[in-house]
């Protein structure tokens, strides 16, 4: 097993669209340690998605094998959380109803609410229990969608572009919130994104993958320390470099010519 | 505008305003009968003999009658809609099987049916319940089919991802979320079977004992009154178990604020 969590090895994925096998994801190789924060950046359509989708087990016909904690990838388990870009709270159910839904084989009444309590509180939802998701924010949605992922002690969590639909401010707060969280559970977790900034302030390493067919292109280290400081020279500098793989070169900062 | 009214309680007197219409009818009713009694005759002859009938007990056994056949039928008809639209929108294997023969089967009238069932389960009774059983059973089994083929895929997968059992799924999302539409379907279900009960009883050549008689006896002993009371009960009665069952699901539904939002049918 040894440091790593997860292993992809030699990954290839095709669709089929209209009779004719189009490549999403060519050749991903990838380990990524216990306890790690990778994130994985990619314009759109370069099948990062998909890539998480494979290791949440959603996805499947693929050639070549994601293996987590020494278990290959065959399916769906409830011991790998994952939070969607919408929430995908069931509307029927109350906010605590929601966030102990993947207990349903959890026979314990006490322990089910004790449990429950305890994410609710991590997410800081705590005096929500009883709301439908209907009267939530789109940030403590999230918070909710966060908490369920968490209860059932996964051993990876799993982040599908999880703030992209919120307002830019509460996205900032959230990231804090999410670092925080994911040092207090000591939590390895892979966040798709499409937010370079969010990218560079939570991961401890960066993904960066091209387009059609979706392939590594490149392996970022994130070596500052926490919390980050966005208007910090490094962290700028990560993310100016960032951006200049995607052709999008941000204007050049002064610290170019020291 | 008629939602910013709908927020706005309306002062109680405009609750009279339902009244007005039928008022209308009836005056308009009393002025053309005037001098054609044959015809149709005044309303106060029609509401002479519903008020006898009511009061020597006949409304009240021929009602019961027809309510205990709708009722059953009713039951009968949508369980078996019921599963069977669970079983067609949540299997795939179930969708295969069954669809050909659910919606070619629908294209045959309901009416059509009648003489087959009176010639199989007798003439009175038995089959006035096999039909209105038959009849309730395509609105709910259509309408739970549609509402689980309308679940959005991502709720599904929620399910997945915890690995919920094929039952944990029905139980716990596919149900839920197609409760509005099962909703839709009881009801129209249940206007069906009120609907067509009279269809029932008044297709039996003897008296089949429930509201039905009075019409096909209005019929034949061309007692106009008695045809027109029948059809006022029919009417009151129809619009009273409608409201019943609205007001059931109004129970059953009252902790599903994502429902009561998008506003009852």
């Amino acid at each position: 097993m040894g440091i790593y969590s997860l292993e992809i090895s030699n990954l290839n994925k095709k669709f089929s669209v209209g009779g004719r096998d189009l490549p999403v994801l060519e050749d991903i190789n990838l380990k990524i340690q216990t306890g790690e924060f990778v994130s994985i950046v990619g314009s759109s359509g370069c099948g990062k998605t998909t890539l998480l989708r494979i290791i949440l087990g959603l996805e499947t016909g693929y050639e070549g094998e994601a293996v987590l904690n020494g278990k290959k990838i065959t399916g769906p388990s409830a011991k790998r959380g994952v939070v969607f870009q919408e929430h995908r709270l069931l509307p029927w159910l109350t906010v605590e109803e929601n966030v102990a839904f993947g207990l349903i084989n959890m026979k314990n009444r006490d322990e089910k609410k004790e449990l429950t309590d305890k994410y609710m509180k991590l997410v800081g939802l705590k005096g929500f229990e009883k709301v439908f998701p209907s009267q939530l924010s789109g940030g403590m949605a999230q918070r909710a969608a966060i908490a369920r992922a968490l209860i059932n002690n996964p051993e990876i969590l799993l982040l599908d572009e999880p703030l992209g639909a919120l307002d830019a401010l509460t996205r900032m707060y959230m990231q804090k919130e999410l670092e925080h969280i994911w040092e207090k559970e000591k939590l390895t977790t892979i966040m798709v994104t499409h937010d370079i900034e969010e990218a560079v302030y939570l991961s401890d390493r960066i993904i960066l993958m091209s387009s059609r067919p979706g392939k590594i292109k490149k392996i970022i280290n994130v070596p500052l320390s926490r919390p980050r400081d966005r208007d910090e020279i490094y962290f700028m500098r990560i993310k100016d470099d960032l951006l200049s793989e995607f052709h999008l070169q941000a204007e050049k900062h002064f610290f170019y010519s020291i | 505008m008629a939602v910013v009214f709908k927020n706005r309680s309306l002062p109680k007197h405009y609750q009279a305003l339902g009244f007005v219409f039928p008022a209308v009818l009836l005056i308009a009713w009393q002025f053309f009968s005037y001098n054609k009694k044959t015809l149709l005759g005044p309303p106060g002859d029609s509401i002479l003999a519903l008020w006898n009938i009511i009061r020597d007990g006949t409304a009240l056994k021929l009602l019961a009658t027809s309510m205990e056949r709708v009722i059953k039928g009713f039951l009968i008809g949508t369980a078996i809609g019921l599963s069977i639209g669970v079983l067609m929108g949540s299997s795939k294997t179930g969708e295969k099987m069954m669809s050909a023969s659910f919606h070619g089967l629908r294209q045959v009238p309901m009416v059509a049916w009648v003489p087959l069932i009176m010639m199989w389960f007798g003439k009175a009774g038995m089959a006035q319940v096999v039909f209105i059983s038959w009849s309730a059973f395509y609105p709910v089994a259509l309408n739970t089919y549609d509402g689980i083929r309308g679940i959005p895929g991502k709720y599904l997968e929620v399910g997945r991802v915890y690995e919920y059992t094929r039952w944990q799924t029905v139980k716990k999302i596919i149900i839920p979320a197609a409760l509005p539409s099962i909703k839709t379907g009881t009801i129209l279900s249940l206007n069906m079977a009120w609907t067509l009960l009279v269809a029932a009883e008044i297709m039996t050549s003897e008296p089949s004992g429930g509201l039905g008689d009075l019409l096909s006896e209005g019929r034949e002993t061309f007692n106009i009154p008695m045809l027109i009371s029948g059809m006022l009960i029919m009417g009151c009665v129809g619009y009273m178990l409608n409201q019943a069952a609205e007001a059931v699901w109004g129970f059953v539904l009252k902790n599903r604020p994502d429902i009561i939002k998008q506003g009852g049918a």
